[in-house]
């Protein structure tokens, strides 16, 4: 490894920013913007969930999604382009709820999220259950803003951030795993930041 | 140190020039002795990674502003910021110095001569970098597509690589530049003065088809954001406006 001589941190980094930022990250406290094009709009009496694949089919409106079961977390998040925001607060309801909803069958090893502007993203089942995923619709007590994909968008915190879909409206169930949008364009398929799982070589 | 996969992707850059070519903008050719130079497409970006004698290290995304297919050097166009960790580290650094770069990076953001027939690039402060791998390129290809390139300023001084460009504009009839400069009041007819507003976007495409042109728009968020609803209300496709966003 290449020592840069003179190199020094410009900010201090402590003893519990040393255990909670992984490899590569730095910490911010601005929530930055990131997407493939322009922000779509999505009104919350228009937003439609819709689950299909290895379940029964079903959809969502804005109203369905209210009358579900509710959690609040409080969650680090990392995003592949090196920042990484502390303690992000985020409402909504667990993925756990509509694996339930539409009865996804145990042959289902994937979930694929779509979102509005045509992006998808691919995560395995077992990192959107047990309270692992939030359908979010609130940040910060309130709506989340169309730039940070609101009105509701997927929130998993313990993957690089590109897998939280924003403007999420479909939510696909298969066997075998397909590749989203940035997996299929050389960032990684899995996506831990604590392995530094950034892209297709890591 | 966590020691990731990740490791092995890292090779080490040599600084052959290093020069300021706007007024903040360093501009970094950098060539690869120990390995092969690390091909890449117009608009893709690398991660520069610094490590301090303690082990500290920090990584940042930089686009490529060199032609692809010209493999002599990698450029660099780098934003020195006030108490930038990385950017004012970098700004310290001598010819035959040395930094470690990892990619090329992203498969979404990246423009090809032959492409389309009209391309519009669209581009702020240190956002304009990709947007000049693609001029480059482009110029070097010498093909026949329209391609203008709408960039916006503070001041004069913040343009690079400004000669360059002018000459590469008055070389090739098809490309068309667009700078607008935000901050100074009294600027040269040469340029025009105010952001980047619907207004500016309609007479700068008079000659362009919204509704099939290739648009890439790189820059800042609220940037980026501005610049694709005005082209959106204009009658841009959305499918076809492909957008990076530094933060
Ligand atoms: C895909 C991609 C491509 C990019 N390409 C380019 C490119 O081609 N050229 C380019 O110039 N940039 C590019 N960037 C931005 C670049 O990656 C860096 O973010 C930028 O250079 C800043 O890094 P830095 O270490 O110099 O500054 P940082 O240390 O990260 O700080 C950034 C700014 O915030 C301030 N700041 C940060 N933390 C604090 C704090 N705790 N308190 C007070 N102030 C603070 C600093 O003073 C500074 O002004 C790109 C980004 C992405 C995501």
């Amino acid at each position: 490894m290449l020592i840069n001589k003179g190199f020094k941190p410009k900010r201090r980094q402590s003893d519990t920013d040393r255990d909670r930022l992984p490899p590569g990250q730095y910490l911010t406290d601005d929530f930055p913007v990131l997407s493939l094009g322009p922000t779509p709009e999505v009104s919350k009496d228009k937003w439609k969930l819709r689950v299909w694949g290895l379940c029964e089919e079903t959809s969502l409106s804005w109203e369905n999604l209210m009358k579900l079961p509710a959690s609040n977390i409080t969650k680090d998040i990392h995003c592949v382009t090196k920042w990484s925001k502390y303690d992000t607060n985020w409402k909504g309801v667990w993925l756990d709820e509509i694996i339930r909803l539409a009865n996804v069958d145990d042959t289902a090893s994937f979930l694929i999220a779509h979102s509005a502007d045509g992006y998808t993203t691919n995560i395995p089942i077992d990192d959107v259950t047990d309270k692992k995923a939030l359908i979010a619709y609130e940040y910060d007590g309130e709506d989340i803003e169309a730039g940070h994909g609101g009105p509701v968008r997927l929130v998993v915190p313990h993957l690089y951030f590109w897998k939280s879909a924003k403007w999420l409206d479909g939510l696909e169930f298969v066997a075998e795993d397909q590749p989203g949008f940035w997996e299929e364009r050389g960032y990684h398929n899995y996506g831990d930041p604590w392995l530094e799982q950034r892209y297709d070589t890591d | 140190m966590t020691q990731t996969k990740a490791e092995s992707n890292w090779i080490n850059a040599t600084i052959k020039e290093i020069r300021y070519v706007s007024q903040t903008m360093l501009g970094i050719k950098a060539v690869f002795e120990e390995s092969p130079f690390p091909a890449f497409e117009p608009g893709q970006h690398f991660d520069i990674r610094l490590t301090s004698e303690n082990g500290y290290q920090a990584q940042r995304s930089y686009s490529a502003a060199s032609a692809s297919s010209q493999n002599e050097y990698l450029e660099f166009g780098i934003d020195v910021l006030p108490d930038g960790e990385v950017s004012g580290y970098l700004a310290t650094l001598k010819p035959d110095d040395k930094f470690e770069i990892r990619g090329p990076i992203g498969r979404h953001f990246i423009w090809n001569p032959g492409n389309a027939k009209e391309t519009i690039l669209i581009g702020g402060g240190s956002g304009v970098v990709p947007l000049f791998s693609m001029i480059r390129e482009y110029s070097a290809a010498r093909v026949q597509d329209k391609l203008t390139f709408i960039n916006s300023f503070r001041t004069v001084r913040d343009i690079p690589w400004q000669d360059e460009l002018e000459n590469l504009a008055q070389e090739n009839q098809n490309l068309d530049l667009y700078t607008t400069i935000t901050r100074e009041s009294r600027v040269s007819e040469r340029y025009h003065s105010g952001r980047i507003n619907r207004e500016i976007l309609n007479k700068a495409l008079e000659k362009y088809n919204l509704e099939t042109a290739a648009v890439y728009i790189c820059g800042s968020n609220s940037f980026v954001e501005a610049v694709s609803q005005s082209l959106l209300d204009l009658g841009a496709a959305f499918h076809n406006i492909k957008t990076e966003r530094y933060g």
